[in-house]
């Protein structure tokens, strides 16, 4: 036998089982998540899991479980919330609901993918736009408009410039701005802990 | 009149806390009262005293002081009886568990509210009026509504008991769906073989008479005493002088019934061993050629026969009528409908039945070919609340793993999977046979809630989607053919027939029975018992079980010859009523009738909820110890002194929050003393002009507190009440008062702890409301409410 065994025998267990999640989602109204009998067949239904490791029923057994991962894993991100699950849940339980509160409380603590952050942070926040339809590379959006006789930009902040300032007035008083520095930090600071402790394992 | 006071020290339970001594000293010069303390007045010698006493002081009325009436009330009341007193002439003051029990932490307020209690009792007592005891006789017969299993059982053992039985059942032949099974769980044995036997024997027996293709169309009257009109249809053939040959009319008959699970000819019987084995001519399906009626020599066929009416009397009513399975086509992501080799466990029954369409092979309805794989899903229809079926079918498991081991048993090599949320394989020796099906039959079992059903894109076969729960994957299942184990739904028109006969049904629409578990197989009117899976999904031992006793129960009935109705019922007084028909409505006994210019009240109907004297505008309508005077002695006896602050009123329901109060003090929960409960049949009978008057006479806050609405006893008497309480609320906003003093609740008997919280946090919230004074509410006005009321003096 050789005597690297040892990396094959594998000993995870969980750190002890905290109720943070599940308080969050009774705050919320969603407490209907308690009444989950795992029968599966969100999952079993689920058309983006058919094609991707997004596992519904998973992820709402480790929300109520107390296993935080879930706000790590980039699982509740592969959601198309088509709610099919919703639909059929024999316990009523409304899971996209709780799908998109998971991703809503995975903010909170910072876990928010870079194509998600660069969108919220620099699109929307510096534009008021979700969709841009200014810029070179967004000419045909433009086009399409005109052809059906449409100015070639919709009266948002593309036809009024001086609405920034407005939309960003609004977005922080909202909170989003805050939201968005609070997970950028919270990264950060994650992404250097990690460097140490590789550094540490390297040494 | 000459009151005697019984005071009880219970040993130490109740004089440990209450201080005796200041009772006595209290009631010494009260008016026409004597009073009589004892050690333990239930005890022997203690009844022996309570009898010696009234014979001594010339005693007419007795309170009693001690524990609640619940425990030993009746035991008081016949004491009293014996010693030559109406037996109804009595009343409880309740000192132990609701006073002493629960207030240990202040001996000096539970001695005051002992002193309340006992006056209140003292009030009331001299308002009572002596009852006698109501008797009704009783037809000796029973009807019996559905001849499945549970009414074939119900029958024999009222009919052997030497008794009447007229059984009705919809269809042409009795059976019901056991009939129609093949073999039954765990054991195997052959359900025809077990049931046949049974069915004859109901046939002939002397004390049966079995109405067939007959419907129960309206029933009338009272406990042991029903009028019972029964509608016939016609069959098309004189059945005295059919001998059931049925092969000569079917096998000249030219028209096939197609139906993939009940093939037959327009005159066919439904098997053959039917009972009465007489054929029938489907009207929709017959062409009118007569060759049967040529064919048969016996002139047994009459195109022109008409429905017939049949009344009958009888003592009692047993409804069987059982079950319905649930219809998948409710659930699309099944595609029941759409692809015929999903089947369902029904019909899955009558392919492995030697008297189904295939002569028990099992075949792929698309093809006619055995399948190779089969794949059964359970919970279809149960346990979902998406379509309100939130129970588990309980036969449903049992009756998939039956099926699967059939097929395996026909041919070993099929190869059978059964998806299962859970295995609930409950019942005598099922756990057992579910094993069996594991290791000998080698069926396997997946935890897994399918999702979806489908066709395949390259073969014939069916497709299951789901997940496999235990190992987190997700599969893609194929499969020849598709069992839904469907749940169990209440029988078609099981609402218009409870209508007729005015017994409630549970939320799912089962029947509703008196008492979850200590009277499950009465119904919610006197009279009527009810059996079988029409009061819940049941398998075939418990319905028989629970047929057995519906069956003894009538038999009970009927033997006694009488029936004994409880005085506590409805009274009237003619002069005062001016026939408005609030009561006949409210009413949902049927105890009140309105014919002409005449109000008739039916005794044996009322069930002494009195729902309808709160509803009656002029007092006419009063139940005995309960009357708007009775409890309003009460209520002054309470807030005569006021002696605590803040003072609650509170009026509790006879069977949840009474019995819940108790509890509170048999586990005892301490709470706040200012509480003086006034015991009510039920909070439907409270008349808002009492929690007026309580509030008029200074009481600071008033507590309603009955059943929760699904277990109340009187079926909607919780409700009423609550509707109710909603106007008393405006009406108080009127009157000025804070509408926060009155306040209604819902505590079972169970809920000891919740009764003690109640009363906490509602004393909590009257102490900051502090002592009722007159005027003391302006309703505070809303910026929007005033606004929009600037708006309209702008309009002006």
């Amino acid at each position: 036998m050789s005597d690297n065994v040892e990396k094959y025998i594998k000993r995870e267990t969980k750190e002890s089982i905290s109720n943070k999640i599940s308080e969050k989602f009774v705050d919320a109204g969603l407490e209907k998540i308690r009444a989950c009998i795992n029968c599966g067949t969100c999952t079993g239904g689920c058309p983006s899991g058919r094609r991707t490791a997004y596992r519904t029923r998973v992820a709402i057994r480790k929300a109520l479980t107390g296993d935080e991962s879930v706000l790590r894993d980039i699982d509740i991100w592969l959601c198309s919330t088509c709610y099919y699950c919703y639909e059929r849940c024999p316990r009523n339980i409304p899971v996209t609901d709780m799908i998109i509160k998971l991703r809503n409380i995975a903010v909170e603590e910072g876990f928010i993918l870079d194509a998600h952050f660069g969108l919220a942070d620099k699109i929307f926040y510096e534009t008021g736009h979700g969709v841009p339809a200014n810029g070179e590379g967004n000419k045909k959006w433009r086009d399409l408009r005109e052809s059906y006789d449409l100015p070639p930009l919709p009266p948002t902040v593309h036809s009024y410039p001086e609405a920034v300032e407005e939309c960003k007035t609004l977005m922080k008083e909202v909170g989003f701005r805050d939201l968005m520095d609070n997970a950028k930090e919270l990264k950060e600071e994650r992404a250097k802990e990690q460097e140490k402790e590789e550094e540490k394992a390297d040494e | 009149m000459n009151i005697g006071l019984f005071i009880c020290d219970c040993g130490k339970n109740i004089s440990g806390v209450i201080d005796n001594d200041k009772l006595v000293e209290h009631f010494k010069n009260y008016p026409e009262t004597s009073i009589i303390k004892d050690q333990y007045l239930c005890s022997e010698l203690g009844l022996n005293k309570i009898k010696e006493e009234i014979k001594e002081h010339k005693i007419d009325r007795v309170v009693v002081a001690a524990c609640s009436f619940k425990l030993h009330g009746d035991l008081f009341r016949k004491t009293i009886e014996q010693a030559g007193i109406n037996r109804f002439l009595i009343s409880f003051a309740n000192i132990r568990e609701q006073n002493s029990w629960v207030h240990s932490h202040n001996p000096n307020k539970a001695t005051k509210k002992a002193i309340d209690q006992i006056e209140m009792a003292i009030e009331h007592v001299k308002l009572l009026k002596p009852l006698e005891l109501q008797q009704a006789d009783v037809t000796p017969s029973t009807l019996i509504i559905g001849g499945g299993i549970a009414g074939i059982r119900a029958a024999k053992v009222i009919a052997d008991a030497g008794f009447q039985v007229y059984l009705v059942e919809r269809e042409t032949t009795i059976g019901g769906h056991m009939a129609l099974f093949d073999k039954t769980f765990p054991t195997l044995d052959c359900s025809i073989c077990v049931l046949g036997p049974m069915m004859t024997e109901v046939k002939d027996h002397p004390n049966i008479k079995l109405l067939t293709y007959s419907e129960v169309q309206k029933v009338e009257g009272f406990i042991g005493n029903f009028e019972v009109s029964i509608i016939k249809k016609p069959r098309f053939i004189v059945e005295d002088e059919c001998v059931g040959c049925f092969d000569i009319c079917r096998d000249v008959c030219p028209i096939d019934v197609e139906d993939t699970y009940y093939p037959r000819k327009a005159i066919d019987v439904p098997y053959p061993q039917a009972i009465p084995l007489y054929p029938n001519i489907i009207e929709e399906h017959c062409i009118g050629c007569k060759a049967c009626a040529k064919a048969c020599d016996r002139e047994a066929i009459d195109f022109d026969q008409k429905p017939e009416r049949i009344n009958i009397k009888v003592g009692s009513i047993v409804v069987a009528t059982g079950l319905k399975t649930f219809d998948p086509s409710r659930l699309a992501e099944l595609n029941y409908q759409k692809y015929s080799d999903i089947l369902t466990t029904m019909e899955m029954e009558r392919l492995l039945n030697n008297d189904g369409p295939t002569n028990g092979r099992v075949v792929r309805p698309s093809n006619g070919k055995p399948p190779m794989n089969v794949s059964f899903v359970l919970c279809v229809g149960s346990r979902n609340k998406k379509i309100n079926h939130e129970y588990c079918s309980q036969v449903c498991c049992n009756a998939a793993i039956k099926q699967a081991v059939l097929l395996k048993k026909e041919n070993p090599k099929t190869n059978v999977n059964i998806y299962y949320i859970d295995v609930r394989a409950v019942g005598k020796n099922c756990e057992e046979f579910y094993n069996r099906a594991r290791e000998d039959f080698g069926i396997r079992f997946i935890k897994s809630n399918i999702s979806e059903i489908v066709k395949s894109d390259t073969s014939d076969q069916l497709v299951l989607k789901g997940e496999d729960v235990i190992n987190d994957e997700l599969f893609e299942n194929t499969s020849d053919m598709v069992v839904l184990a469907v749940g169990i739904e209440p029988a078609v028109g099981t609402d218009e027939l409870s209508k007729k006969l005015n017994i409630s049904q549970d939320p799912y629409g089962f029947l509703l029975e008196k008492h979850l578990k200590v009277r499950p197989s009465e119904s919610s009117v006197n009279g009527i018992f009810i059996a079988g899976a029409v009061q819940g999904p049941k398998d075939i031992p418990s319905s028989i079980a629970q047929a057995e006793s519906a069956a003894s129960k009538a038999i009970a009935l009927t033997s006694k010859g009488k029936v004994e109705l409880d005085p506590h019922i409805v009274y009237y007084e003619k002069d005062k009523c001016d026939l408005c028909r609030l009561c006949e409505n409210i009413c949902i006994y049927n105890a009140i009738e309105i014919e002409g210019n005449k109000l008739k009240i039916i005794p044996a109907n009322c069930s002494g909820c009195g729902a309808c004297s709160a509803m009656c505008p002029n007092d006419a309508l009063s139940i005995p110890g309960f009357t708007q005077n009775q409890i309003s002695a009460q209520i002054k006896a309470i807030t005569r002194k006021k002696s605590e602050s803040p003072l609650i009123v509170a009026f509790l329901c006879n069977w949840c929050s009474y019995a819940g109060a108790d509890l509170a003090g048999t586990s005892k929960i301490t709470y706040p003393s200012n509480i003086r409960p006034i015991r009510v049949m039920c909070t439907a009978m409270l008349d808002p002009a009492l929690v007026f008057e309580a509030f008029f006479y200074g009481a600071d806050g008033v507590l309603i507190a009955g059943c929760y609405p699904q277990d109340c006893h009187y079926n909607k008497g919780f409700m009423k009440a609550e509707t109710r309480y909603k106007s008393i609320k405006e009406m108080l906003a009127q009157t000025r008062i804070n509408d926060d003093r009155v306040q209604i609740e819902s505590i079972s008997a169970g809920e000891g702890e919740k009764f003690a919280r109640v009363v906490k946090k509602f004393k909590g919230k009257l102490q900051k409301l502090g002592p009722i004074k007159p005027n003391e509410y302006q309703k505070q006005i809303t910026s929007q409410e005033e606004s929009i009321g600037k708006a309209r003096l702008d309009e002006i």
